[in-house]
């Protein structure tokens, strides 16, 4: 696993990308050497969705060569609504049978024809009904072009692709191996959108994606930049990431009749003085704050908070 | 950790199949290199073996050399195989010749000087041939005397004597005055015969 010590992390965002070039030591051990953002004009990426192709490969190319990156593998997140998560059910059968039967019954619960799809799953539990045992699965699929522009890219640079996969996948790794405990709720704070991932028994059991308005996208530039905010500002942003998080909670109880007890905040470490009084008592749950990796910096480069997701795909280097 | 891929299946199929050849590639280059150091240690060992063999052509050809001067009449080595050989007769003869060179210089009286003392002849005719001087005829008599009495020692014949007259077989003749000394030059040859 640790042969070529290289790997990019990249994540394609609504209209921008991050990378990080990782150099793994061990296992989980490990250094960042450089890392990029390249924002996007909305006609050449919009909404995760590639307009202009030949501009995105520049975009891509020049990214790759103006960072300075030398790694030959990557990892592909896909942080955008490109993406589509569904959880399903389906009877437990033999492992070797199981893969085929969900990709085959996939069509069930996703509303666009799987032709056109990359389909993948990933088992985030069993349960037991009437008719025996279930296997439910998180579906995870993309659009075969969407896909089809990323490795095309990626030649133009001479990239290796070892993985694409949704960037909330990776995040849950990532989460799962800093945080023990079994039942949680986990919060990622993007620079444009905010993920709510709910697990039980250490599994994935509920998960949202939200678009953050350009509003509250702007208040989080100011604040991550150090930039003094207007009280009226911060209290609009507060009480638009509270509601979120209390309607994804409710959500949940409704559809799996339990509860959150516990709420760690990731990628909000500049929103921490604006958002950490009271809000254990706004979201009825203990809340604590969380870096998720923290990068030795007298190895490599130590970079902002918004490149953890980036950190978490090249760490599922497969 | 959850493990999921949306890359293509043919994509994963090509890296998989890709990096199988490359493995086989690297397979190939590493025995191929191993081919390439078995094939020079056999070189070498070739080499070896060569050398070696040159060396004992070259060992062969000294040994016939010598084996060949050994045989050559003119070699020191000749020389010393034709001594040993006169060695080897020496001690087949079965006469002690320093017991008799011993005896017989032992015998002369002190005024005698012994200047030459040699062997001579084979068989029957070994002979001890002496020459010596003395300073009165009779000391010569009295050692031809003591000579007689030495067993193993026969006959004694004068061959010269030049300094006077004497009574023996040989032809004496009178030593000039003008020598460096007045002694009395003599040579004889006692027969040896085998006690």
């Amino acid at each position: 696993m640790f042969g070529n010590k290289k790997v990019l992390g990249i994540e394609i965002g609504r209209d921008d990308l991050h990378a990080v070039e990782l150099n793994l030591i061990g296992k989980n051990r490990f250094y960042i050497s450089r890392y990029y953002t390249a924002e996007l004009d909305r006609s050449v990426l919009n909404e995760g969705v590639v307009v202009d192709e030949d501009a995105f490969e520049d975009a891509f190319v020049n990214m790759y060569n103006d960072a300075g990156f030398t790694a030959r593998k990557a990892v592909f997140g896909l942080d955008n609504q490109t993406t589509i998560l569904r959880f399903a059910s389906f009877p437990k059968v033999d492992e070797g049978k199981q893969r085929g039967l969900v990709l085959l019954n996939a069509q069930e619960h996703i509303p666009v024809p799987v032709s056109e799809l990359e389909l993948d799953y990933v088992t985030v539990g069993e349960s037991e009904d009437e008719d025996g045992s279930r296997v439910n699965v998180l579906l995870c699929a993309v659009n075969k072009k969407s896909i089809q522009r990323i490795l095309d890219v990626t030649k133009a640079s001479s990239l290796s692709v070892n993985a694409i996969m949704p960037s909330q996948v990776a995040y849950a790794n990532a989460v799962l191996s800093r945080i023990d405990r079994p039942d949680f709720m986990a919060v990622r704070i993007g620079k444009k959108s905010v993920y709510h991932i709910v697990f039980e028994n250490r599994s994935i059991a509920f998960l949202r994606y939200l678009n953050l308005n350009s509003e509250v996208i702007s208040l989080l530039k100011a604040a991550t930049g150090g930039e003094t905010l207007f009280l009226s500002n911060i209290e609009a942003m507060r009480n638009d990431i509270i509601r979120n998080i209390n309607a994804t909670i409710n959500y949940y109880r409704v559809q799996n009749r339990r509860e959150v007890n516990y709420i760690y905040i990731t990628g909000g470490s500049a929103l921490h003085r604006y958002l950490s009084s009271d809000i254990d008592s706004e979201l009825h749950s203990s809340v604590e704050f969380l870096r998720l990796f923290e990068p030795d910096a007298r190895r490599g480069s130590s970079p902002p908070e918004e490149f953890d997701s980036c950190i978490s795909l090249a760490l599922n280097n497969n | 950790m959850y493990k999921v891929n949306l890359l293509p299946q043919a994509y994963i199929k090509n890296k998989k199949n890709q990096k199988i050849k490359n493995r086989v590639i690297y397979g190939l280059i590493i025995l191929l290199v191993v081919v390439i150091l078995i094939y020079r240690l056999f070189v070498e060992l070739g080499v070896r073996q060569a050398q070696q063999l040159d060396s004992m052509s070259r060992a062969n050809a000294n040994l016939a050399d010598t084996i060949r001067k050994m045989s050559d009449p003119e070699s020191p080595m000749a020389y010393a195989t034709e001594i040993d050989l006169i060695i080897d007769r020496i001690e087949d003869s079965g006469i002690d010749y320093v017991k008799y060179l011993v005896l017989i210089c032992n015998s002369a009286p002190d005024d005698v000087l012994i200047s030459s003392l040699s062997m001579s002849g084979s068989g029957d005719e070994r002979a001890c041939v002496i020459q010596a001087s003395a300073e009165r005829y009779e000391s010569i008599t009295g050692w031809v005397t003591a000579l007689g009495e030495i067993d193993g020692l026969d006959k004694v014949t004068f061959s010269y004597l030049t300094a006077g007259d004497i009574n023996s077989t040989g032809s004496p003749e009178r030593e000039d005055s003008t020598g460096p000394s007045d002694r009395i030059r003599f040579e004889f040859r006692v027969s040896i015969t085998n006690p």
